[in-house]
């Protein structure tokens, strides 16, 4: 794909809905500066700037994957709205929340939450679990159920005599995991 | 849940068991609610790692996206010098508070400041008004002033006393209190002419008269009249009653307490005056300041005294000289001062008439002394 070319609306959406790189490459950095603007003047840093846009980018690319999301603005409104919404959610939380924000775009207001299924684990609440759970336990989870390595793999990374020690010392984690799950 | 259950549970989802073992672990399904709870919970946790792996991947890819980003240096914030639509969400507000105070501030000077302008003008123009009203006012004035300077004499002479006086004798002379006359006695070097007699009967009565000869003790003076007007007066119609009146007769008098003649009726109450005087009567007539020098007459009109003064204590007690008195002054006038010989009336030609048609012939005969 030319670099050079003007993409546009549909073409971005494509692009994010095949897993694109290069259109991805290109989308999340024409709406950086925006986001990045947006924060720093509601007193936020660089670094939550990128947090909060990656969130939101996740956000649209995770929306744009399912058959049924229909996206009914401007992807730059999207973004800009779901990250003024995670943003203030952040002051809040902070108790920084001021009673007014700082606004450059249009935006829309959310009837929802943009990723309303909360059957699903979040992303920051596993990264948090596995955190806690510590090696070798990650390593094993990891490798199993992300990497997708057999146990007799497993076993022999990790130093374990065979895969059924593997296996058995994968279930003791995975009981462990559950309980700081629901915990 | 035990280590077994797990991997019972772990190898059914990977699809690990045999046929026997997963008839087994469904009929468990049917009937263990825990072993359905767990195994959710088992799905649930591979859906979140899952989506976990996803996620991290992409931001993986997101981080080398921003490093990529950063090392070209584009991870700046839009630098926008002047945005409107920024500009009008900060600002609007307050540039439309603003803008209203403007307009208003300069509305209201503008409305103002013609305001005062117009009452300025009407203010002027009334200045102006009344400054020629002033100048009509002054210019009428100063003719006053001049139609004054030529007219000083009459209108500048004011009177200063008066009384009444009445007709002895038909060339002229006439008789009156000394003090109505003293006045014009001690201006008689300033003003010639400061004498004067008025009868209302006849406008035409209106003479200058000069002083003959007064008495002050008696309280008694002759005026004789001074005019070009003047010649004689008709006969008299009245005499002099030579003696003296009965206690309780009828008298009455005619006398200028005002501007115009008055008639005042009473009885003599006594043949003395104040302090048992012999001179005078005293008369039951109310009389004022006017009065003095007024006759008294008696019914049938003949004159018996001259009014003199009233007594303060008492009212309607008043004092009249008798005629005797005036008899006895008139001969010590000295011939010498007299221009023509006085010739009292002789003849009385009112008796038998009724009270106003005397009064209408004798008001011809008193007139008012007016002393400038």
């Amino acid at each position: 794909m030319n670099q050079s070319k003007i993409l546009s609306e549909a073409a971005f959406i494509e692009g994010l809905r095949q897993d694109n790189r290069q259109v991805m490459n290109r989308l999340y950095k024409i709406h950086f500066p925006m986001v990045l603007h947006f924060i720093n003047s509601n007193s936020g840093t660089e670094d939550e700037a990128k947090d909060i846009y990656q969130e939101a980018f996740i956000i649209l690319y995770e929306n744009l994957q399912k058959t049924d999301f229909q996206l009914n603005c401007k992807i730059k409104t999207y973004i800009y709205s779901i990250c003024r919404r995670l943003w203030l959610k952040n002051l809040y939380v902070k108790s920084k929340f001021l009673g007014k924000i700082d606004d450059f775009e249009d935006f829309i207001i959310f009837d929802q939450e943009p990723i309303d299924d909360n059957s699903e684990i979040a992303f920051n609440q596993m990264e948090e679990a596995l955190t806690k759970l510590g090696e070798p336990c990650r390593s094993v989870l990891e490798d199993y159920y992300l990497n997708k390595l057999s146990m007799n793999q497993i076993a022999e990374k990790m130093g374990y005599t065979n895969a059924d020690n593997a296996k058995t010392q994968k279930y003791k984690c995975l009981n462990r995991l559950k309980k700081l799950m629901t915990s | 849940m035990t280590n077994k259950q797990i991997e019972l549970i772990e190898r059914y989802l990977d699809g690990e068991l045999s046929a026997e073992e997963l008839k087994n672990f469904e009929d468990q399904l049917r009937n263990d609610v825990d072993l359905v709870y767990e195994l959710g919970v088992h799905k649930q946790l591979r859906k979140g790692f899952a989506n976990y792996h996803k996620q991290k991947q992409v931001k993986t890819m997101l981080n080398d996206f921003h490093a990529e980003m950063e090392a070209q240096g584009l991870a700046k914030p839009i630098n926008r010098t002047f945005s409107f639509r920024v500009f009008r969400q900060k600002y609007l507000p307050t540039v439309a508070v603003a803008a209203s105070i403007a307009l208003i501030a300069v509305f209201g000077a503008l409305f103002t400041s013609d305001y005062i302008k117009s009452l300025e003008q009407t203010q002027q123009s009334s200045v102006i008004k009344l400054q020629r009203e002033i100048n009509k006012t002054q210019q009428s004035i100063n003719a006053l002033k001049k139609e004054l300077k030529q007219t000083p004499q009459q209108s500048q002479r004011v009177q200063k006393s008066g009384g009444t006086c009445f007709v002895i004798s038909a060339e002229g002379y006439l008789v009156t209190n000394y003090h109505v006359v003293e006045k014009a006695i001690r201006n008689t070097i300033e003003v010639a002419d400061s004498l004067a007699i008025e009868s209302v009967t006849n406008p035409d009565y209106r003479y200058k008269v000069e002083l003959v000869y007064g008495d002050r003790d008696k309280d008694i003076a002759i005026l004789k009249i001074h005019d070009d007007n003047f010649t004689a007066f008709n006969k008299l119609p009245y005499t002099f009653e030579k003696s003296v009146a009965d206690l309780g007769e009828q008298v009455f008098t005619l006398a200028y307490p005002k501007d115009d003649i008055v008639y005042n009726e009473g009885t003599v109450s006594s043949k003395t005056g104040s302090q048992s005087d012999t001179t005078e009567y005293q008369v039951s007539i109310p009389v004022n300041r006017g009065n003095s020098g007024s006759p008294v007459f008696n019914a049938k009109g003949n004159i018996i005294g001259v009014i003199t003064k009233k007594d303060d204590k008492a009212e309607g007690v008043a004092f009249a000289l008798k005629t005797r008195e005036i008899f006895k002054f008139l001969d010590e006038i000295p011939q010498d001062s007299l221009k023509s010989p006085i010739h009292l009336p002789k003849i009385n030609k009112l008796a038998g008439f009724k009270r106003p048609q005397q009064i209408k012939k004798l008001q011809d005969y008193v007139f008012q002394v007016k002393v400038y």
